[in-house]
């Protein structure tokens, strides 16, 4: 038993991530390991990329934005924080990231109004199938290369888009690879699609032009300028692209996953496990959230109240036990730290902060 | 069915569909994407996108965005060669790629097909659908609006519109948001319920999911007294926050128009039977 143990395991890191699937806790886990380490004098952001607001409701901010926020020292004090630490937290806000990307890699204030106002960029932006993943790419490395933390904490989204996120960097990459954008933009000025032709046969341009026909005449010409444009900014997306990769890859970079014990979020878990190992990421442990203790009364009870409760919090531990030995049957090595169920979600700072990690 | 993750909104689908079925309605559950939870909860293979039988009156099927699509393009070419010629291959599949909207609509196009052309020429009394997590459902009922803004004229364009106007129909669509009773996840349900309101969908049902148990079998008070009597830790705990979710569902009561429908846990690996027995005792 070790209260502390996954702060000591985290304390020569420089990233963390924290997945799992949809429900099991992982923003308020996130918040509370960051304020942990903000507490033991490190200077940590927090980055949720889960399209809802929890994060900042969390640590008390009423518009968490796309811009890192400084939780102020007066909040953090009286928590007995160690002199140098700091925490700053962030919401993805994939349009606002985006926006930014366009602005930055834009060759002319044309180009980057021609792109902001395209409807397919438009549309692309607003999805969160896909762009999320590559936005957060850009979120992280924009607050590594600030160099203002030495932690940064990042709360993914549930399940599969976590795997999405992983994926992201790779498909990015053969997305920039692909002279795919040319089959559709080079000939802009004539017909699209002419090169594109040559390459693929007539059948090509007839399905072009059927789409054009489905999806009305502008479709293909938004679509093929957005293209153009927007390789504009591959160059610079690539590059980055690639130094997240190594980032997330890196010695320095532990991945937890958030679970509880009920059937379901189980199972999510296990459809987790197999597809990680092709990202040759290193699993740092399980977090089991929502555990409880086991009863000290062994008699049952008459008490038709209690014994329901008793039946409840038997049925809970079971499971609990259940997950912890298929776990360390599975996963002998990676270490299954413990986070207690509360009479109330903890939704303060202060709650955060005393969150314990057993393992 | 929308609502964040983890809060029970296939359980509750699948629920849904089970009692309109022992209610002797013909009733179709929708999975859609790349979810395979309603498999899970029952033990059974992965859905297909394919109608399959559950229970004599009940079907489920799996809409991926891919195979949607795929289907809405081979009516409109209708030879599988030409499909495969013109579509199948890596310069139009890109171009679906950078419109996921397009995508996407496509799934919400297949269940307005199967409402209004079922395949068995019977239709459906009920579709029920189990939709993504908050964000991703969200952006699912955007699409229609989105590729209005895209296409702006021809063929798909009038889909999205024929579809948009089915999801603002009271009278044939009505949402129902899923919820737990932790303060967290209820403030997020009430924006949630703000947001789907400015896309002019109807609203109909609040679902509370998981409470610890029935609260019709404690009275609060009894629960307050037995939280203070009690030795046992864990107990204290459990009784402590059951409290605090009946607290929560108070609140809930007063911030929320919409009628509330409570929920207590059921068992885990339910039966369709239990699930339609468990739906209908709560929302009688």
């Amino acid at each position: 038993m070790n209260k502390n143990h996954l702060l000591s395991l985290i304390e020569n890191q420089k990233l963390v991530i924290v997945g799992g699937s949809g429900g099991v806790g992982k923003t308020t886990l996130s918040a509370s390991i960051a304020i942990q380490a903000a507490l033991e004098g490190r200077k940590v952001a927090v980055l949720t990329i889960d399209p809802a607001r929890r994060l900042g409701t969390t640590l008390g901010f009423r518009h968490l934005g796309n811009k890192l926020h400084y939780i102020s020292d007066q909040k953090l004090k009286p928590l007995q924080k160690r002199p140098g630490g700091s925490l700053a937290a962030c919401m993805l806000d994939v349009k606002g990231t985006f926006d930014g990307i366009v602005s930055r890699y834009a060759p002319s204030s044309f180009i980057k109004e021609r792109i902001l106002l395209n409807p397919f960029y438009v549309q692309l932006s607003e999805a969160l199938s896909g762009t999320h993943e590559y936005m957060a790419l850009e979120k992280i490395y924009e607050i590594r290369s600030s160099q203002e933390f030495d932690l940064l904490v990042l709360d993914t989204p549930s399940s599969d888009s976590f795997l999405q996120f992983l994926e992201a960097p790779l498909r990015l990459k053969s997305f920039l690879d692909r002279d795919i954008v040319r089959w559709f933009s080079t000939p802009r000025e004539t017909t699209i699609g002419r090169l594109a032709c040559a390459a693929f046969g007539k059948q090509f341009s007839s399905a072009l032009s059927l789409l054009n026909k489905l999806a009305g005449g502008t479709v293909l010409a938004d679509l093929a300028n957005f293209l153009t444009d927007f390789q504009s900014l591959f160059e610079g997306l690539r590059e980055r692209t690639e130094e997240v990769e190594q980032l997330i890859k890196d010695r320095e970079a532990s991945l937890f996953l958030v679970t509880t014990c009920e059937v379901i979020t189980t199972t999510q878990l296990h459809q987790l496990l197999e597809p990680l190992k092709a990202f040759e990421l290193r699993l740092s442990g399980f977090i089991l959230n929502r555990t409880l203790d086991s009863l000290q009364s062994k008699s049952p009870s008459m008490n038709p109240l209690e014994l329901a409760l008793s039946n409840t919090a038997k049925r809970i531990i079971t499971q609990q036990e259940q997950l912890k030995k298929r776990l360390k049957k599975e996963q002998p090595k990676v270490p299954i730290f413990e986070v207690p169920l509360l009479k109330k979600d903890p939704s303060k700072i202060i709650d955060l902060a005393q969150l314990s990690f057993t393992e | 069915m929308i609502g964040k993750g983890g809060v029970g909104k296939t359980t509750l689908a699948l629920a849904q569909a089970a009692y309109l079925s022992s209610q002797g309605k013909r009733v179709l559950l929708v999975e859609i994407a790349d979810r395979s939870s309603v498999s899970t909860l029952l033990g059974i293979p992965p859905l297909a996108y394919e109608i399959t039988s559950l229970e004599s009156s009940l079907s489920a099927i799996k809409i991926t965005g891919h195979e949607a699509l795929k289907e809405y393009l081979m009516r409109q070419v209708r030879i599988e060669k030409i499909y495969r010629l013109f579509f199948e291959n890596r310069p139009m599949r890109y171009f679906f790629d950078a419109a996921p909207a397009i995508r996407d609509l496509m799934i919400l196009g297949k269940i307005v097909h199967e409402l209004e052309h079922p395949k068995s020429g019977k239709l459906f009394d009920h579709i029920v659908v189990d939709t993504p997590a908050t964000g991703h459902g969200l952006f699912l009922f955007k699409t229609p609006g989105i590729v209005e803004k895209i296409t702006r004229f021809g063929p798909i364009f009038q889909r999205a519109f024929h579809i948009q106007s089915i999801l603002e129909s009271p009278d044939i669509t009505s949402i129902h948001v899923v919820t737990l009773p932790r303060p967290i996840v209820i403030t997020e349900t009430l924006e949630l319920s703000l947001s789907l309101k400015k896309l002019k969908l109807p609203l109909l049902n609040l679902f509370v999911n998981r409470l610890i148990f029935s609260q019709k079998k404690f009275s609060a008070h009894e629960i307050a007294a037995f939280s203070q009597k009690t030795q046992d830790p864990t107990l204290q705990l459990l009784s402590g926050r059951f409290l605090n979710e009946l607290r929560e569902l108070k609140r809930l009561e007063k911030l929320s128009k919409l009628p509330l429908h409570i929920f207590s846990e059921i068992v885990e690996t339910p039966t369709l039977n239990q699930l339609a027995d468990w739906f209908g005792k709560a929302f009688s």
